[in-house]
């Protein structure tokens, strides 16, 4: 008789479990940890679309304005200078100038218009009116007001010009790319 | 879940390391930039300070051997520029002149630059105005532009970087700037007697580089005004460096400043003068002694002390510079000028420089930071350079036969760049300036 009390007794202290309230607590602080990651995973996938939007604009815009300084700073004489568009010769690795690439830069007319939705380049013969070959050069901006220029004074030919870039994004603020170069052939 | 979370933070730091290490590499691409253009200054430093460079050893400034079959003098490397390797090679060019005597006129730099794995090259071509045979095409040439008024006619080739703009005649082959056009109503023909029409001008590149007057502010001709260079008229109406033509003081002409009063003549017989000013009034005459030839330089408005909008040349009314009644002679005025002060020439109406209709002498002005402003009726024979040449009603500018083979003195050579090219980053094994 004794040992099957005592045999009772073991079996009662291995089947101890939770109370209600441990229980109650236990579950409550799951819900709150699965909750946050939850949280944290919805804001992840959120901020992703965001972030892989930025990125993308971060990536065109330094593409870009690599490209737009590259020919500022070998220009020559600007012809066009306000806000949205830009045209000054400058020396590109085409022969004739629109055409296939070459292994030697030439003085050619380059023009960039930009609006609101995209800036497009424009190469030409230096000659006013000759054939013009246009391509796509970014796209998404938020505004088409690109260009800056400083003048020495006295001066009609800007000797600064000030490149930047402003992408609109999925909320916040755009994104913006600038850079500037001053025309080392300006004035030679 | 947490894992999925702990992935998009991971992608996002990922994210992050690369813009940020595209942003060193941005930086790095204009440090690279700016390096490699510290190497061509690094190269027309070499040759600026040398002074003369040897006819038959035109590397000795940057190393001292014979260049390669290309011309390019050896590879200067081994300094570093802000973190930076440089290296650079020089290619001069040379013109003949007359004798024989090489001139190294002008000069291309290709240079490198590398930071952190980032190349950037860049090539430059210089030019140096010493011993440069500057009228050869064109013997009216200009930086900015050519206006030619109505009745204003230019009988000589024509040349500008900028625009010309012609409501007279151009009589000669013309070219205008890259991208740069012949506007108005004037007639333009391709020979100086106006019978051919010229059509379309070309579009092409001109090069004016700056005087060097090497040591002429100091050494010069100019003791011989009014002693050996005698004044002929009135000597109180002559002033040189404060003096009058009896020695007295003058307060009508300040340092280095020449002013023939009018009815008054002088006549030059040295080689060199160093002028500030040179003002001719009415009815005065400056001549050259016979045979000379005569080198007048005037300094720039900054060594001269003189505001922007100074005017260093200025013949009055029915003023002549000319040799001496049938005598032969020749004058090349030469302007220092300043890109940062503006100079002018003003010849007024009915002055001559080279009197002589058939207009067989050597007059030269020679002043790419001026402008030249050529009233109603004046006539000039020879061949001129300026920031911007500007004919009024009447003015007419002829070319001489001979002017063609003037050079510009060959003194210690100044290299200014003319030209930039942002060559492709790759460095290929052939030319230095391939792909650039």
């Amino acid at each position: 008789m004794a040992r099957i009390r005592e045999r009772a007794g073991v079996l009662r202290r291995s089947e101890g479990g939770f109370t209600l309230i441990e229980l109650l607590v236990a579950a409550t602080m799951g819900l709150v940890v699965v909750g946050g990651a939850v949280t944290v995973f919805i804001g992840a996938i959120q901020s992703q679309s965001r972030t892989s939007t930025k990125i993308t604009a971060i990536q065109q815009g330094r593409v870009a304005v690599e490209r737009v300084t590259r020919e500022l700073r070998q220009g020559a004489d600007v012809t066009t200078a306000t806000p949205s568009q830009l045209s000054l010769i400058t020396y590109v690795k085409q022969s004739p100038c629109g055409g296939a690439a070459a292994a030697n830069a030439k003085a050619c007319r380059v023009t960039y218009a930009c609006t609101t939705a995209e800036c497009t380049r424009t190469v030409q013969e230096p000659t006013p009116g000759s054939a013009a070959t246009t391509s796509p050069l970014v796209t998404g901006l938020a505004s088409g007001d690109v260009f800056t220029y400083s003048y020495s004074s006295g001066e009609s030919q800007p000797d600064y010009i000030g490149v930047e870039l402003s992408f609109g994004t999925q909320g916040g603020g755009p994104v913006v790319i600038a850079d500037g170069t001053t025309l080392r052939n300006a004035g030679l | 879940m947490l894992l999925a979370a702990l992935a998009m933070a991971g992608v996002a730091v990922t994210t992050s390391i690369g813009g940020q290490g595209g942003a060193v590499r941005d930086q790095n691409v204009k440090t690279a930039l700016g390096v490699a253009e510290s190497g061509v200054e690094q190269g027309l430093l070499q040759y600026n300070r040398y002074g003369l460079v040897p006819d038959t050893a035109p590397c000795a400034p940057v190393g001292g051997t014979a260049p390669d079959a290309e011309g390019w003098c050896p590879e200067v490397s081994g300094t570093t520029v802000n973190g930076g390797a440089v290296s650079y090679r020089v290619k001069p060019t040379s013109t003949e002149m007359s004798g024989g005597k090489i001139a190294w006129t002008e000069m291309e730099v290709v240079s490198v630059g590398t930071l952190a794995g980032v190349t950037r090259r860049v090539d430059v071509t210089a030019s140096s105005s010493a011993g440069q045979k500057m009228f050869v095409n064109a013997t009216v040439k200009s930086k900015d532009g050519i206006n030619v008024a109505s009745n204003a006619e230019i009988h000589a080739g024509s040349a500008t970087n900028g625009d010309i703009n012609l409501e007279g005649l151009q009589c000669g082959a013309a070219t205008v700037g890259v991208g740069k056009g012949l506007n108005g109503k004037g007639g333009y023909f391709s020979d100086i007697d106006c019978g051919t029409a010229g059509g379309e001008p070309g579009e092409d590149e001109i090069d004016l580089p700056p005087v060097n007057q090497g040591g002429a502010a100091t050494e010069n001709d100019n003791y011989r005004l009014f002693s050996l260079d005698q004044i002929s008229g009135n000597k109180n109406t002559a002033c040189f460096n404060g003096l009058n033509g009896t020695g007295k003081a003058d307060k009508s002409c300040g340092a280095r400043e020449l002013v023939i009063g009018h009815n008054s003549s002088v006549t030059l017989g040295g080689g060199v003068y160093s002028f500030c000013k040179l003002r001719m009034d009415q009815n005065s005459s400056l001549y050259i002694a016979e045979g000379r030839e005569i080198l007048i330089y005037f300094d720039s408005p900054e060594a001269c002390n003189y505001s922007s909008g100074a005017t260093q040349l200025e013949l009055q009314s029915n003023t002549r510079i000319t040799p001496l009644a049938g005598k032969s002679g020749s004058a090349a005025l030469l302007f220092v000028g300043s890109p940062d002060r503006s100079t002018n020439i003003l010849l007024n109406s009915n002055t001559s420089v080279e009197e002589d209709v058939v207009c067989q002498q050597n007059f030269v002005i020679y002043a790419p930071y001026t402008d030249i402003n050529l009233d109603s009726n004046t006539w000039f024979c020879g061949a001129m350079a300026g920031k911007t040449v500007n004919l009024k009603s009447h003015a007419e500018v002829w070319t001489s036969s001979g002017v063609q083979e003037f050079f510009l003195p060959l003194v210690a050579p100044h290299y200014e760049p003319t030209r930039f090219v942002d060559c492709s980053a790759v460095v290929v094994t052939g030319s230095p300036s391939e792909g650039c």
